[in-house]
Order: C-alpha cells, then structure tokens, then sequence
C-alpha cells in the first residue's frame, strides 16, 4: 500500500508537468490578451506603449518560451509570478482569498455530511418505505437544481423579503473582523452549497449502507444478545468513513468549480471568483497557479479515493 | 434480460421516473405543434414588460414578449437532445477508451489513466472558453461536444474498473485460452457485461448534461437566442429585471428539476435491475 | 458613507491605472491642475489660472498656494513638473502617452508657475492634460522612471486631494479617510468606504436595508424597482457622456453598402428600445454626440423613425431580394451577419438589446446570430476586425471630438476606427476641430460631422443610457448639477451627512 501510495505520488510529478504544459499552451491559443483589456478601458494605447507593456510581461516570446521561464520560475524561485491585473505575487493574492472558500467549502461539507449520513443510513435500513421513497425524491430534487437558480430564490426568499439574512458579501461594514457576522453572511451560500451536494452524498451513504445489511444480515443471524439496533450502529458508522473518503476525495477537485456561482451570486470573494475573473482578464499567472492547484487537488483526491476504494473492495490487487 | 426488466418493473419510483420522462418527452416532440404561439416572435408593444400568465398566454411572456410556453416546450427539445447527444458521445468515447485501458493493463493502462487524471484537472470554464473563442462559432454541436468531451473521462474510469474485475473471470481466460483475438474479445465479450454500470451513469449523465447546458447558457457560452434552451431562458430569467416575475423564474428552473429526477429515478431503477445481488 | 461599486482597483497609481474604478479612487486622492466642474466645465484645482498663448502653442499656468500633500510636505512646481515628464517618458510606459504627445515640454517658472510648450494647438490641452493627476515629486521622483512600476506607490498612494487610503481590502472594499490638510478645509465626512458587490441584486438589497449610501453601478431595471418601491432614496438620473452602438464592419459585404446601413436604421425599433427595454433609462440618439453637451449637441441632422416597410422597400430598391429563406441576396452577397457582445458571465441588457435587434432585423431580410463571448475575446476579436457586427459604444469625454473613432488614420491598432469608416470630409472637420481653440469655429466643423455621421451611419447608434445613482437620504450634495460616472464624485469633498 505504501508502495502503491509513493508510486502514485511519484507518477504525478510528470502529470503536473503535462498539465501545465497543455495549459500554457491553450491560453497562447486563446484571442486576446491581457493586453486586449488593458486597452478597453483606455481611450487609446498608443502601438509604442503596446509593445512596452507586451515586452514588459514577457509577451512578445512565443508561448513555449513564456513556459520555460514560468516553469523554471516556480522551480528554481519558488516563485509563481505577479498578476497582471495589479502587479502583486500570485501567491498574495491566491493566499487571501483561499479562507473564505475554504471555510464555506468546509461549512457546507460539514452540513452535507451530517445531514446525509443519517438520512442514507436509515434510508437503507427502512429501505423501500415511504421514508426512503420521499428521501429519493427529494435527494434527486435537491441534486436537479441548478446552484445558481438555487441561489438567487434563497435571496430573494430570504433575505429580501424575509429579511432573515443579508444578501450579499462576507461581511458587514465595520464588522470585517468578526467571526459571528461572518458565519451569519454564510448561512445562506453554505445552504446553496449543501442542497445540490446532499444528493450524491445521500445515494452513496444508502447504497454502501445497503452492501454492509446484505453482509449484516448473514453474521447477525448468528450473533448472540445483541440487538439489531446495536449491531447496525456499531457497523454502520464504521463502513460509512470508507464511502465518505472515497467521496470526499472524488469531490475535491469539483468543489471550486460549484463555489465559483455561488461566490459570484453572493459577492464571495474567494478564490472561485478569482480564477474566473483571472480567466476573462487573460491574467495568465494567476490562471496557471490555480490550475497547478487544481491539478495537485485532484492528483490527492483520487489516490485518497482509491486507496479507500481498495481497502473497501479486496478484490482489486494493486500492482 | 428479462430478469432485469422484471426487477426494473418492481422499483415503483423507477416505474414512476420512466413514466415521467415518457410525459416530458411527449410533450416537448409534441407540444410545439400545440401551441399557437411562436417561441421567437418579440411583441414591440410589450418591450421591457414580461406579461404574467393569461387565457392567452398560459405561462406569460418574457421580456421581449415571447410566449414562455412555447419557449418552454421548444427549449425543452433542445436541452434534452443537447443532454443525450453529449451523452452518446461521451459514452461511446469513454467506453473504448476505458475498455483498451483496463485489457491493456501495464504501462499503457498506467499512461492512458493519467493523461485522464491530467484531463481532469482542467479548469473546465476556462477549456470552454478557449474553445469557443478559438473555434468563433457558437454551432449548437460545438457545445453538445464540449459536453461530451467534459464526461467521457468517468465513464472511462468507470469501464476501466469493470474490465479489470472481469479480466480475471473464467470465461475471460476461457476465450483467451481460445486464442480469440484481443478486438473482438473487447466487443462481443468485455464491452457488454461492462455495459450495466455504464447504463446507469449514462442516465444521470444526461441529467449532468443539461445542468451544464443551464450553466453554460447563464454564462452565456450556451445555446444562443433566439432558440431557447432551458438554460438560457434562466439566463432571461435571473436578469434583475425580471426576477420579480416568477413564471418566468420558476418555470424553466423547476422544467430542469422534473426531467433530472425523472432521469435519476429511471437511473436508480436500472441500478437496482443490473446489481444483482 | 459607504459606496457600493462593481469591481475593485487594480492600482491606485495613477500612470498605471488599469480601470474605471482607478480613475474613480484616484479622485478622491489626487487633484489635477484643473477639475470638471458643473456643465463638464473646466474649473480651478491646483492651478488658479491657466491662459494659451495667441497661436495656442503655449500656455502659462499659475498654481495655487499653500497646498501640501498629505504626508505634510509642501506642493509645488516641481511636483507638476515631474508628473508631466514622467508621463512623457518612454521608459515610465505611460499607456496613455501618446494621448500627450503634442506636449513638446513642461517648464517651472518659479515656485507657482508652469509653462507648457506644445508642437500642437489641441483643444483637448485643457480637458485631457490639465486635467491629469498631479504626484509627488518628493515620493518618486528618486526613482527611476523605468522602474515606476516597480514601486509600491500603487497601493500606498500621497496625493493632494480631499481623501487618504487608509485600508484596502483587494476585491471587498477600500476605505479612505479625510485629508485634514486638504486646501480647501477637511471634507464634512470623515470616512468614504467603497464596498465591491458584484451580484446587482444584492446592492439594490442593500441600498433598501440601509447597509449603503450610494449605489452608482445600478442596472436599469434595479433602479426602476427601487424608484418604485421607495420614496426614501434619492433615485438620481444623470445625463451621460457615453453612447450605445453598434458597430459595423464596413469591409463586411453588403455592410458596405450605405443603402444598407440606412435600411437597417429604418427597420430597427430604437425608440421602443429606449422606452420599453429600456425603460426610459436612456436618452434616445441621433447621433453619437451626447446631448448633454448642450454647446454642442445639433440634432438637425438625418433622422430614422422606425418604418420597417420603408426599410424592405430601400433594400428591394436597391436590389437586395429576398430568398426563399428569407435572407436577402444581391448578386453574392448575403445579408447575414455575426452580433458580438461582451457578457462576462454577466446577463446584462445587451442581450435584451441583441435579441430585439435580431428580431427587427429577421423582419426585413437579415438574419443576425448572436455571439455572446467574454470581455477579452471582443476586443481581440473588434481589433483584428473579426467581426461583422459588434455591440458596444466608445466615448465618455466631455468633448465632441471624435478623430480616434472616425478618422481613416486611426484604422486599429492605432485607434479605434475598427469600422474602418474612410470619407474625407470627416477627415477634415476632426483635425481641424482640434486644432483650433476658438469655439465658433470648433462648432461649425462638428456641427458638420454630426451631419455626416447621420448621412454616413458608419454605427448604428440608439441611446445614450443615463448614469444611474442610488443616494440614501442622509447624504447631500449638489444634486441639479451632478455628473455622470466618475465624475460623480469630483466633489466628494464638500459632500455632507444629516440625519
């Protein structure tokens, strides 16, 4: 396992490196530049301060070259590159908005768990009742909605007309600083987020929960003085943590995507919105790292998938 | 076969679901012809001033004054067709993919799961942006295969996994013993009793595909108007506008909502006929 | 007061700036020589007077007395004198330098005086280049003008205006404290925070709960909802500089044609555009000239009511049948074309617009297809003149000129003609419009152009949307007089706060 684990990780090494090789390579295929929207907003660049500020950003290369020195950058330096919307280290700029995407990714995570182990667990256990036809019905509703539609109903039923919660933003002013109002500008993107993710989560806990029954019912027909509440219990729970990693991992990667409407519909400004915006602007760097981020993420999220995967099902030999 | 079908019957939400996708798809073939109104004539008289549900329009109008009934029903033919479509081509993509990975086995097993894992850790905004920007044309095929292209991987890793378990199966190394040659043990043997889990995901793929479709089209990378989709007839829709018109918010959302569970409920019906167990 | 704007600053250097929102910020931070005052009139700033020679090579200007800057130290000549050299600088890559190079050079005549030698008479010396944030030669002029862009000065800016940085959170709000040194007495308010909410709705929430004070980024349809809904907030409508249209690619066949372009005048419903769609948020165009420049707006020009049977006889007329498609066709030319507009994953009203457009035009024989495509794509795609038709508008100076749209010298890259639009006469009466500083005679020249362009229609221009403002009913200003945009906040300084 160990084995498997370093061979993986080591395999991933040339992946990242392919990744972004293709992805420097797509963005010199993609029309305009950052050049493009540099002069939008202007009256008029005249052609000379084009080509300074083209030769500035290292531009005027053809992209192969541009990659070379962005990979060696990062290899040699450490150093990922300024943005070029506003001249700050890439890295600055990823790092401050990465907690508040973190901690509503986290927070929604949390909720989707707790809300789905037991409603997939008793779905399996009272399986094809009128508990567990309603909880179908409803997961697949829940995983029917677009997020966005999703989101602005929650506002306007919520927080415009109810008046419960605030419409937009992490943040009163002159309350930045505190964690209270922060959780309360959450609720109602963590409850978007939770809703459409219920779902797979719901259908994945049932159904793993129903492989352990299949086997349960076998060993507690044999058990003494134990009753089926208690022995259902002990091993649900266990076997729930191995279909709750494998998700968790097969997730991770999907994760930024699903934040980037919800961060965009409440004003969220974590790093969703950055990468997309970094995408529109052409901002190059930015858009590397975050690609080199998702990349890694995804590289971790699969082998955590699979090594869970494996230790569920012996059947699957690692070689 | 038949032992599927009955097990299928039994699950009386899948019976439910494929009874509702019969409905659904009835009524966007159909419907069209029904209405009397077209679904891409603007109303000058009404610029600006979607018209809440009346005797002659039974689910009002939009901004421009187009009817949403018939913009329902038309978007409908063409979100629904968008998600198969996508869906056969990245089912058919996938599986040979998956299949040659999983037979192969050693390094080209290793080389063709990475460049999948590398596939997916693509910004896939950005992928579609690139790709529409290069390509210049907004063809309503351009996105179906922008939508295949963005599924297909786990479809491949899904076939991939089968494959490996029914390498080691006896009748596998039967027909290997016999000396049948690798193509056509793919497809007469592997690629079918690969096929039941592939089966189930394809149709909550196509459930997958139309949510991307409303995605995409919100963003406006989608569908262009003046043909509707379900996806940019939510764009309409959640313009500050006319959020306050609920036919017109609620209308295609819930459209969306219906045909994915319909979908996921035949989906889940399938499972349970193909998992004997 | 709290402000709700769109998007945040890139930096607040003023030689670097990248965006709208930089010019907005960079207001409250700086002074030019001259500000724009009611009416888009130049008035006073940190220069008391400012006269051109005869031949209008030269001008002198005197400065005012008694400025610092807001770290203490004392503003002078020096200080004007640096910024216009750096800004002329090819090693400070100025973006904007070639909008100055008629500027030959800048000279200190004693501590409050100024003398700008040009090469040139321009009209636009005071508007553009008086105008011009001033910096600190103290602050920078120890470094480098290669290496500017270098320096921290974008996110730590010392200027001489009403307002300082004090925090700036990058893409969530940037809040400014008053300059208590500032020359003309502290600003009445003490605290100015700009907070970023990018989702419309989620301002014109605000602005109804109290949590704002100004919402100046409104969508058109927000601000009808809160005009309906609320007699408390001071809805404001201001008429504004920049115009809508659309932009044709002349070299596109057919699109050539002026018996066309003036077809699809005929058969496109603007007004109902601007009234309906619109909802009365715009000031219907004849023209690409802003109305609100009263001095030089001249609407006796060309016009084009909506007459689609006028527009079908036109086309017929000029041989342009229709195929059993229902496009026309001359010959081989097809009267089918591209609409692009930017959408930045935001739906705006362009799509409103676009989809109208497409309609009106399906009724006279020629079929558009839309093209929604981000910000970035657009302008590649309008600069190398791969568009056919595009949806936007150009503009927003306080100025009637118009040499970098119209003139066949300003073909992209070098300006923005990417019409491609070739006559002449225009030629003409834009270089000398902006050659010459008496006013009479500049009227006559763009009265002329204003004619042309409605002969010509080298865009097809429809309105001129207003600047919308949201303003809680605590903050006070001049209000008749209030200007559009960035402008709006010129004088922030002399703004107040009552309960």
């Amino acid at each position: 396992m160990i084995v498997f684990i370093a061979r993986r990780l080591l395999a991933a090494i040339p992946l990242l490196l392919l990744v972004s090789l293709i992805s420097y390579g797509l963005m010199g295929l993609a029309p305009g530049g950052p050049t493009a929207i540099f002069q939008a907003q202007a009256r008029q660049l005249s052609p000379a301060a084009r080509a300074e500020f083209i030769h500035a950003l290292g531009l005027d290369k053809p992209w192969y070259v541009q990659y070379a020195y962005w990979l060696g950058n990062l290899i040699f330096h450490g150093n990922l590159g300024n943005s070029f919307v506003d001249h700050r280290p890439v890295v600055t700029k990823i790092v401050e908005k990465m907690p508040v995407t973190l901690e509503m990714l986290s927070l929604a995570l949390l909720c989707t768990i707790a809300i789905a182990i037991p409603i997939g667990i008793y779905s399996a256990v009272r399986r094809g009742s009128a508990f567990d036809y309603a909880a179908t019905v409803l997961a697949f509703a829940s995983y029917g909605m677009p997020v966005f539609w999703l989101s602005v109903i929650l506002i306007d039923a919520f927080a415009v007309n109810l008046r419960l919660f605030p419409t937009s933003g992490i943040a009163s002013v002159g309350h930045e600083r505190d964690p209270l109002d922060r959780l309360y500008h959450l609720v109602l993107p963590v409850v978007a987020l939770t809703i459409v993710s219920l779902a797979s989560w719901i259908r994945y806990q049932r159904a793993a929960m129903l492989n352990v029954l299949g086997e349960l019912y076998l060993r507690t027909a044999r058990s003494k003085g134990l009753s089926e509440r208690a022995v259902i219990l002990r091993h649900a729970l266990r076997n729930a943590l191995l279909p709750t990693i494998t998700l968790l991992g097969l997730s991770l990667p999907g994760l930024f995507g699903g934040a980037y409407f919800v961060e965009f519909i409440f004003s969220i400004p974590g790093m969703g919105f950055l990468g997309i915006n970094a995408v529109f602007q052409r901002d190059y760097p930015t858009v590397m790292a975050l690609t080199m981020l998702t990349a890694v993420l995804v590289v971790l999220g699969n082998l955590l998938a699979d090594v869970a995967y494996g230790l569920a099902d012996p059947r699957i030999a690692y070689d | 076969m038949r032992g599927a079908w009955h097990r299928f019957a039994r699950e009386r939400q899948a019976v439910v679901g494929l009874t509702a996708v019969a409905f659904i798809l009835g009524g966007v073939i159909f419907g069209p012809f029904l209405v009397p109104h077209s679904p891409i004539a603007i109303e000058h008289a009404v610029l600006g001033y979607p018209q809440p549900p009346s005797w002659l329009h039974w689910l009002g109008t939009d901004l421009l004054g187009r009817d949403v009934l018939a913009r329902a029903l038309v978007g409908g033919r063409v979100s629904i067709s968008v998600g198969i479509t996508a869906m056969l081509i990245a089912i058919f993509f996938g599986t040979f993919y998956g299949a040659i990975s999983g037979m192969a086995g050693g390094v080209i097993d290793a080389l063709m799961m990475r460049i999948v894992d590398a596939l997916f850790s693509f910004p896939t905004f950005f992928l579609i942006i690139t790709v529409e920007a290069l390509l210049n044309r907004f063809a309503l095929g351009i996105i179906v295969l922008i939508l295949g292209l963005l599924s297909w991987m786990s479809v491949a890793r899904l076939v991939r996994a089968e494959v490996l378990s029914l390498r080691e199966r006896e009748f596998i190394e039967a027909a290997r013993a016999l000396g049948v040659p690798p193509l056509r043990m793919l497809v007469r043997h592997l690629i079918p009793n690969a096929l039941a889990p592939v089966i189930v995901t394809a149709t909550f793929s196509i459930g997958d595909n139309i949510l991307a479709e409303a995605g995409l089209s919100y963003l406006g990378l989608g569908v262009q108007p003046p043909m509707p989709s379900w996806g940019n007839m939510l764009q309409d829709a959640l313009l500050p506008a006319v959020r306050s018109a609920p036919w017109l918010v609620v209308t295609p959302g819930l459209l969306i909502v219906i045909t994915l569970v319909a979908f996921a409920l035949i989906g889940e019906g399938l499972r349970a006929a193909v998992d004997v167990k | 007061m709290v402000v709700l704007e769109l998007a945040d600053a890139g930096t607040l250097n003023p030689l670097y700036s990248s965006n709208y929102y930089s010019t907005v910020y960079e207001n409250l931070i700086f002074d030019g020589l001259v500000n724009i005052g009611p009416n888009f009139q130049p008035v006073p700033d940190l220069a008391t007077a400012w006269k051109a020679s005869k031949d209008g090579l030269h001008w002198n200007v005197e400065l005012r007395r008694g400025v610092v800057w807001s770290d203490g130290v004392p503003f002078d000549s020096n200080d004007v004198v640096w910024t216009f050299r750096a800004m002329l600088a090819p090693d400070t890559a100025f973006p904007y330098r070639g909008q100055f190079n008629y500027i030959k050079s800048v000279t200190a005549d004693g501590p409050y005086r100024v003398r700008f030698d040009l090469s040139q008479t321009n009209a636009l010396f005071e508007s553009q280049a008086l105008n011009s944030p001033i910096l600190p030669a103290h602050v920078l002029a120890r470094i480098p003008f290669k290496q500017q862009q270098q320096s921290s000065f974008g996110e730590h800016p010392i200027g001489t205006g009403p307002y300082a940085l004090l925090q700036w959170r990058h893409d969530e709000q940037v809040t400014f404290v008053r300059n208590e040194r500032f020359w003309s007495g502290p600003p009445k308010i003490r605290t100015v925070v700009f907070r970023i909410v990018l989702d419309d709705s989620a301002r014109t929430d605000a602005m109804e709960n109290g949590e704002a004070d100004v919402d100046d980024a409104m969508a058109a349809a927000s601000f009808e909802i809160l005009k309906q809904r609320h007699t408390k907030l001071r809805m404001l409508h201001i008429r504004d500089l920049y115009p809508e249209f659309l932009y044709l690619n002349l070299t596109r066949p057919g699109l050539g044609d002026r018996t066309v372009r003036r077809a699809m005048m005929y058969g496109w419903d603007r007004l109902q555009i601007v009234k309906g769609l619109g909802r009365g948020d715009a000031e219907y165009a004849l023209g690409i000239t802003p109305p609100v420049l009263e001095h030089w707006y001249d609407p006796r020009v060309r016009n084009y009511p909506y007459d689609p049977a006028l527009a079908r006889a036109t086309l017929d007329g000029a041989g342009y049948r229709l195929g059993p498609d229902g496009v026309r066709r001359k010959g081989k030319v097809r009267l089918a074309y591209a609409l692009s507009f930017p959408g930045n994953g935001q739906a705006s009203s362009a799509l409103e617009i676009a989809s109208e457009f497409q309609a009106d035009m399906r009724d006279i024989g020629v079929a558009i297809t839309l093209q929604q495509i981000d910000y970035a794509t657009f302008l590649a795609q309008t600069q190398e003149m791969k568009y056919d038709v595009a949806l936007s508008g150009w503009g927003g100076v306080p100025d009637p000129d118009e040499m970098t749209l119209l003139a066949s010298d300003q073909f992209p890259p070098a300006g923005n003609n990417i019409m491609h639009y070739r006559n002449p006469r225009m030629d003409r009466d834009l270089r000398r419009g902006l050659s010459t500083l008496d006013p009479a005679k500049r009227k006559a020249y763009y009265d002329d152009m204003q004619r042309l362009i409605a002969e010509d229609v080298p865009v097809l221009y429809f309105e001129f949307p207003y600047s919308r403002a949201a303003i809680s009913p605590r903050v006070h200003f001049d209000f008749e007089h209030a200007l559009p945009d960035q402008y709006l906040f010129l004088n922030v300084g002399s703004w107040t706060l009552q309960s």
